[in-house]
């Protein structure tokens, strides 16, 4: 009796510590929609919401009715700086959504990506409808490096002068700070993403062709076979323990998922089925069996690494981006 | 002292033409203004409260000033509407400022710091949100930036919308607007720039402002007949399409070219009434422009795309509008490529009937959409756009029923009051029919053996539609369609007044003499077609067109090109009779002039 004692004893303790362990973090997803809600029940809005890791409260970050695109949530590591892609420009906090400033004028609009310097978090890299800037001294500053539609962005994460571009008429890659772009691939491209432990291994998210792989640093391309070979994919998410556990976001077929580094790829639909379209995945930092998507419908959850789904927070929203902070 | 003399004399000669002096078009015109002001004061509307710009009217009028105020307040405080909040708020607060109090300041001041209106992401958008933020910036030079919700300065706030606002001047009138020629939008231009134009304090940007009001206004005046906006338009909605006449931009035309009575049901009020309170006056030249449609004329117009952001080099490429204007009817259409996805409405036939009194269009359209066409011009994901689309107020964007809308596969060629459209629709579109547009009030429509439909549009205007490939009709409330489902197709559409005919009979027998050569058309997509006063015109999709075998381009199309409107880089010129009034906005001035 008292062995069985002590094991439920220390289940309880590691249930405990699960849930310590999972309160120290929550989701902030980027809506571009507010839902209908029924009557009587409270509308998160649009924005930046926080939503606490048991999906049960929900705070809104910015006003409720900006559409934003993506976020980059604490990038300075303390809770205080947030940016936010909207329709209308880059949206800056200092102190954690307290008061927001919008540094961009007139001449930027329909920011559709973000992302910041790994070593100096003051300095941002957004995409447009227009083309990519860089904006220095918190965006205060700000220069326009190309003049086309942005789609996708990703600064290498093993030299910072590099940039990884993806356009609507192709990807392309700088090595000098976004000073000149080489177009490397002749595809839409929506979204791309990088081993975290193997720099050379990157995954490229195309409009109509589904999933490419380089094993160069993105100097070559290979399409991925099968269900990964069609559609759009918009996200990836890999798994910072086991790197060849890979999701992928996508238009119509759920979540793709690969656990062999995207040689094969299987769809995960069941629990997704009112969602039209995943736009973003992430994997719980502490548990890679938790794995959440942004979607057309809110934001669901997968607590079997990917095999169903049910919904987990924002129903009816319009969820573009989410981070686990 | 002559030169003194010489000035003078300059003065009243120049106010002569400019001000106004036709002391009966003006009482007119204040009749008309007090009507629509009459009318915005006491129009029902489903909210219990009343509507910014109808407690600007009903202020004006001095009525319910304490409803009024409580409504005010109680919208101020609850700020909804993003880009369509600002301006109508900001023009009641200014229009009726002096019934506000301190409380009314404080909160209209506030609302600035607690609201953040989204931009939008159209022109008329963008001209209602920064009017508004200049006329908030300007109101309260002294806020910081912590009393404004987007953290910049006043400072900062006033010369972002100040600077939009002249970059959109210079837009417009060097390369175009991509909004134009639209009677639903006109009134959201005219009413902005008529708030802009009473409460702007900055003489330089003022003078603007009143510049681009008459730009805008003689834009409309070129292609207006009898209350109607016709020929091509940017963007317009189906429900004008079929009840044409009830937009809020046919207000402007009963308010100030005064020849049509006030239209259907008086529609959307909120930006018209802006012209019965503000203290602009049209020139009188554009309301003769507007009204005299003694002689026949073409008028051209270049405009431009609405920003491409996919799938192009070319941000915005020109479009041309051509327009034949006659006495009882209209002819025109665009070209240039795909425009605008949703609304843009490529050609029509406009006639006057109840004496004038109504009117009404003939037109085609290929039912097209594509992910592709809306990703041209939206920057969400592309293959999300059409159910975001069809699930906001554009609901028929993907049916094939509809009545507005572009195609990728369809070109216009027009040479004075005949216009040949070609479509070559490609197999990867959705629906592959064209569809003809025939309204109920046609006093007669004969399809004819040679293959012309002949109708008559009022007592006054022929109409001849020759379909390249055979349709079906089917009957609808308002109207009778045509379908043709043909891939390779297109059609002559020609109109005349009734008066250059001895006859009806001798209308139809002159058309149905008229060479037609289709015989290129399957392979080529090609035609020939000679006209009824000898002119041949061959087309080949998509841009090659000649005229009597000799090329015609519209490359080198100016901004505006007619007997009464001539302009381009920054300049319009406008003439009638013997006076002539020149906009130039390179040097920001006014010169009316008058001809011995």
């Amino acid at each position: 009796m008292k062995k069985y004692l002590g094991i439920i004893i220390m289940t309880a303790a590691f249930c405990f510590s699960l849930n310590t362990l999972a309160s120290k973090w929550n989701i902030y997803a980027s809506v571009n929609t507010a839902p209908q809600v029924a009557q009587g029940e409270k509308n998160p809005g649009s924005g930046l919401l926080e939503i606490s890791s048991d999906g049960k409260t929900v705070k809104n970050l910015c006003f409720d009715n900006i559409s934003a695109g993506a976020v980059v949530v604490y990038p300075d590591g303390n809770k205080n700086l947030i940016y936010i892609a909207t329709h209308d420009g880059v949206f800056v906090s200092r102190n954690n959504g307290k008061h927001w400033r919008y540094p961009t004028d007139n001449t930027v609009t329909e920011v559709n990506e973000i992302t910041t310097d790994s070593k100096d978090p003051s300095i941002v890299y957004f995409g447009t409808s227009y083309g990519l800037y860089k904006g220095t001294d918190l965006c205060e500053k700000y220069k326009q490096l190309t003049d086309r539609y942005v789609s996708a962005l990703l600064l290498d994460s093993s030299d910072q002068n590099t940039i990884f571009l993806g356009q609507d008429n192709g990807f392309f890659i700088s090595h000098d700070d976004g000073n000149t772009f080489n177009k490397v691939l002749d595809y839409y491209i929506n979204s791309v993403a990088q081993d975290p432990k193997n720099p050379e291994k990157m995954y490229l998210g195309t409009e109509d062709n589904g999933v490419f792989i380089s094993n160069d640093h993105g100097k070559t391309w290979k399409n991925c076979s099968g269900i990964a070979a069609k559609d759009a994919v918009y996200k990836f998410a890999i798994d910072k323990n086991n790197t060849n556990t890979v999701y992928a976001a996508t238009c119509k077929q759920g979540v793709l998922k690969s656990v062999d580094g995207g040689k094969t790829w299987a769809s995960s639909v069941k629990g997704l089925e009112k969602c039209f379209t995943i736009y973003s995945v992430i994997i719980d930092p502490d548990n890679a069996n938790t794995v959440f998507a942004a979607t057309t419908n809110g934001i669901y959850k997968s607590i079997d690494a990917g095999k169903t789904w049910s919904l987990f927070a924002l129903k009816n929203s319009h969820v573009f981006n989410i981070e686990i902070k | 002292m002559k030169l003194f003399t010489i000035l003078i004399s300059v003065l009243i000669s120049v106010s002569a033409v400019a001000g106004q002096s036709n002391f009966d078009y003006c009482r007119k015109t204040d009749m008309r203004k007090q009507k629509i002001l009459e009318l915005t004061a006491v129009k029902e509307y489903s909210g219990q409260r009343y509507y910014y710009s109808q407690i600007a009217a009903k202020l004006t009028l001095g009525q319910d000033v304490d409803k009024c105020r409580a409504d005010f307040l109680y919208q101020i405080k609850h700020p909804t509407g993003n880009m369509f909040f600002g301006l109508p708020m900001m023009a009641c607060y200014l229009y009726g400022y002096k019934y506000w109090d301190e409380e009314i300041n404080d909160a209209v001041k506030n609302v600035w710091r607690t609201y953040l209106p989204g931009r939008g992401d159209t022109e008329n958008h963008w001209l209602l949100h920064y009017g508004a933020q200049l006329l908030a910036a300007q109101q309260w030079p002294d806020k910081t930036d912590k009393e404004w919700a987007n953290g910049k300065t006043t400072e900062e706030n006033y010369k972002d919308a100040y600077d939009y606002i002249n970059k959109w001047i210079d837009w417009t009138t060097t390369i175009g607007t991509g909004e134009f020629d639209s009677p639903t939008y006109l009134q959201t231009y005219a009413g902005a720039l008529l708030v802009l134009y009473d409460f702007v304090k900055d003489s330089y940007l003022k003078q603007r402002i009143k510049m681009i009001l008459d730009w805008t206004l003689a834009d409309y005046a070129i292609d207006y007949l009898g209350g109607a906006y016709t020929g091509g338009h940017s963007r317009v909605y189906d429900r004008d399409i079929l009840h044409p006449g009830r937009e809020g931009g046919d207000v402007f035309g009963y308010i100030y070219f005064g020849d049509a009575s006030l239209p259907v049901d008086c529609p959307e009020l909120g930006f018209a009434v802006y012209a019965s309170m503000s203290s602009y006056n049209m020139p009188q030249i554009i309301k003769e422009i507007a009204t005299d449609r003694s002689k026949p004329y073409m008028a051209y117009e270049r405009r431009r795309v609405r920003n491409i952001i996919r799938y192009s080099d070319i941000k915005n490429p020109p479009v041309y509008k051509t327009n034949y204007m006659s006495k009882h009817f209209s002819i025109g259409c665009l070209d240039g490529g795909m425009q605008q996805p949703i609304q843009i409405h490529t050609w029509g036939i406009t006639y006057l009937y109840d004496k004038g009194s109504k009117f009404n269009e003939i037109f085609s359209i290929h039912s097209d959409y594509s992910e592709k066409e809306l990703a041209m011009f939206f920057p969400e994901k592309a293959k999300t756009l059409v159910t975001r689309v069809v699930g906001g107020n554009k609901g028929t964007y993907n049916k094939p029923y509809k009545w507005s809308g572009g195609s990728f596969y369809e070109r216009t060629f027009q040479y004075k009051n005949t216009i040949i459209l070609l479509y070559d629709i490609s197999d990867k579109a959705f629906f592959k029919h064209i569809d003809y547009h025939f309204p109920k009030d046609l006093l007669k429509r004969e399809d004819d053996k040679n293959g012309w439909i002949f109708c008559q549009g009022g007592e006054d205007t022929y109409i001849a539609i020759r379909p390249f490939k055979k349709g079906e009709w089917s009957e609808e409330e308002t109207c009778f369609r045509y379908r043709s489902p043909y891939q390779q197709n297109g059609l002559i559409a020609t109109a005349f007044e009734a008066s250059d005919f001895k006859s009806w009979e001798d209308f139809k027998t002159k058309l149905s003499a008229t060479e037609v050569d289709t015989s290129k058309l399957d392979d080529d997509v090609e035609v020939t077609y000679t006209t009824l006063d000898g002119i041949t015109l061959k087309f080949q999709y998509p841009d090659k067109r000649f005229i009597n075998g000799k090329p015609y381009s519209m490359k080198t199309m100016p901004l505006f090109k007619s007997p009464y409107l001539n302009g381009n880089n920054g300049v319009l010129n406008m003439s009638y009779g013997k006076k002539t009034m020149t906009l130039d906005f390179n040097k920001n001035e006014i010169i009316n002039k008058v001809s011995k």
